[in-house]
């Protein structure tokens, strides 16, 4: 292959390094802003009162963790704090048993943006809602009647009706995965726990004090996903790192090449008076030129297939259900201009030190080997 | 004689060969005055491409004393042996070593361009060194498109475009018939009566023997005969 072709293909192969690079990096703060801002907007709001002894890993023991919110009932307005009761049930559904965690919760909430005003809707049975992974799961529909078996604070069982008034179609695992939403004050009635609640969520507005619940921020309560992107991220970093270095290794081998391809002329240059570090650097800036050219290139396919995808997003469908995590199904991913001049310039300094080496060694060219014979 | 501008005292020149090394120059004194037109004689590995070499502080002695324009070659540093021959020594190569990329006029401007001189300046050093040579008509043409002596003209030009005190070259008509080697030799003569520039010449060609003032026979890297001629 000759040299300009050589040259031509590793100024594509860097663009697209550059772009992949800055793409993913995007994606990835899309995915992960996205699993931020969505738990946030549906389950966490601005943060939440945590009964005394309520540990949300601990799902057998669950039911014992509930306290009375009955002395600061005043201040469970539907706009700033939502008490929730969540205690372990079995729902009977077509023959078959499931295992679900039964949560109450104020229908006329507005503190989450859950569609819980469903769950005023007419039936003759408890107006219960649930997600879509959970229809699925559990193969339940709208308008499917079944039973919900619950302990109440006796330890009786009791058992009732319910109606599938509503089914969520977000993707939001962590208020959809084995769980099913009733109305407050029919989960605490039938559990006997009136005034009872597990957690509550509060809005930013809400600034009471709550003696006896403990309250955990959203850096706490999103420290699992902020902990995951930081895990991610070193995961891609890797990744970022073996795909700029093939690039690396592409213009280092074609430096090399054209610098043995040159010997002759560079020891002319030598000859007629050029220092060591005037050809140094004039190596260093004509392997400069591939990052250059391979970020000009970059940008130019670039900046528009960027801008594409972080207007219109890249719709996830059915493959974020299956991944488990809380997220939309079109994630929008984020490019920020730090992001795009991080990477130039993380790019363009691998490639500087790559054309460095080559330009180093041949600096130390002892021209009269080379200067003679054809 | 002329004043000295080059000093060689007991040079010695080894090459590692294998776990052996091979003894190049073995004990040369010589000494070389301002204008002088002289030639360095003898058949291919006798010494005399090495002796132009660590003359034009492209290589350093093994042992002796070389001294350049007042400079000990072994005492330069990379940086200062490229001042050395960037200001002070011009080379002319058999093969001419032009950079095929650049046009006539580009070439002669490089020696100019690493001395930093101003665009107008190098502009008149080279058209200059493009009439000696006349090439004036060739100055936008690119090497390939050149024959042999019009090459071998432009690289004379390129060495004596900074008018250097010294220009070394090495078999400088070996690939020249001999009208060209005539044009080329009659050329460096009058360069060398007209900017009293010293000229020393590698070779074994007769047709440049024919012209010299003084011829130093080397064999087996040493001098044979001096002979000066009027």
């Amino acid at each position: 292959m000759g040299a300009g072709k050589r040259a031509w293909l590793n100024i594509i192969v860097l663009s697209l390094v550059y772009v992949m690079i800055i793409f993913m990096v995007g994606m990835m703060k899309g995915v992960f802003g996205n699993m931020e801002h969505e738990t946030r907007v549906k389950e966490f709001a601005n943060g939440q009162f945590w009964s005394e002894k309520y540990d949300p890993q601990d799902i057998i023991n669950i039911r014992e963790y509930h306290q009375s919110y009955e002395d600061i009932k005043m201040h469970m307005r539907p706009d700033l704090a939502c008490p929730i009761l969540i205690t372990p049930g079995t729902i009977y559904s077509d023959g078959r048993s499931t295992p679900a965690l039964l949560k109450g919760i104020i229908p006329e909430q507005s503190v989450m943006e859950l569609e819980t005003i469903h769950l005023l809707s007419d039936s003759d049975f408890i107006p219960a809602m649930i997600g879509k992974k959970m229809a699925k799961t559990a193969n339940l529909a709208l308008g499917d009647i079944l039973t919900l078996q619950v302990r109440d604070s006796d330890g009786v069982f009791d058992a009732v009706d319910a109606e599938i008034v509503y089914v969520m179609q977000h993707e939001i695992q962590s208020v959809d995965a084995g769980q099913i939403w009733i109305a407050l004050d029919r989960l605490q009635s039938l559990l006997n726990l009136d005034y009872e609640a597990t957690i509550i969520t509060v809005s930013k507005e809400f600034d009471q004090e709550m003696e006896g619940w403990e309250f955990k921020d959203l850096d706490f309560l999103l420290a699992d996903i902020k902990l995951l992107s930081f895990q991610k991220q070193i995961g891609a970093s890797v990744m970022y790192i073996i795909m700029l270095s093939l690039a690396a290794l592409a213009i280092f081998d074609t430096q090399m090449l054209a610098i043995f391809r040159r010997r002759k002329e560079i020891g002319t240059l030598i000859a007629l008076g050029m220092r060591q570090g005037y050809v140094k650097l004039l190596f260093t800036i004509e392997g400069f030129y591939y990052a250059i050219f391979g970020i000009l290139l970059g940008l130019i396919y670039g900046i528009p297939l960027l801008y594409f995808t972080s207007t219109k997003g890249i719709n996830y469908g059915e493959f974020a259900e299956d991944m488990g995590m809380n997220l939309s199904s079109i994630i929008y991913p984020v490019f920020s201009f730090k992001l795009i001049l991080n990477s130039t310039i993380v790019v363009a300094l691998i490639i500087m030190a790559v054309s460095y080496l080559p330009a180093k060694k041949i600096s130390k060219l002892n021209p009269t080997q080379v200067l003679k014979g054809e | 004689m002329s004043k000295t501008i080059i000093k060689i005292e007991g040079l010695v020149k080894r090459f590692p060969m294998g776990n052996r090394e091979f003894t190049a120059l073995d004990g040369i004194n010589l000494k070389f005055g301002q204008g002088e037109f002289t030639g360095l004689i003898g058949p291919s590995g006798s010494g005399k491409t090495t002796i132009l070499n660590i003359v034009g502080s492209l290589d350093n002695p093994s042992e002796g004393l070389v001294k350049v324009l007042g400079n000990d070659i072994a005492k330069l540093t990379s940086k200062t042996a490229a001042k050395l021959r960037n200001k002070h020594i011009g080379f002319i190569f058999q093969t001419y070593n032009l950079l095929p990329v650049y046009t006539v006029y580009e070439n002669v401007e490089l020696p100019l361009l690493l001395l930093g001189y101003d665009k107008d300046t190098r502009e008149k050093m080279i058209m200059d060194a493009l009439e000696w040579v006349d090439l004036l008509d060739k100055k936008d043409l690119r090497p390939a498109t050149l024959s042999g002596g019009e090459s071998q003209r432009v690289a004379v030009a390129r060495a004596m475009v900074k008018r250097p005190e010294i220009v070394l070259a090495d078999e400088p008509t070996a690939n020249l018939d001999s009208e060209n080697s005539f044009n080329i030799l009659e050329m460096m003569l009058s360069l060398n009566k007209e900017l009293k520039t010293t000229f020393i010449f590698a070779t074994h060609d007769e047709k440049v023997m024919k012209y010299l003032r003084r011829k130093i026979h080397l064999i087996d890297g040493k001098v044979a005969k001096d002979e000066s001629f009027k």
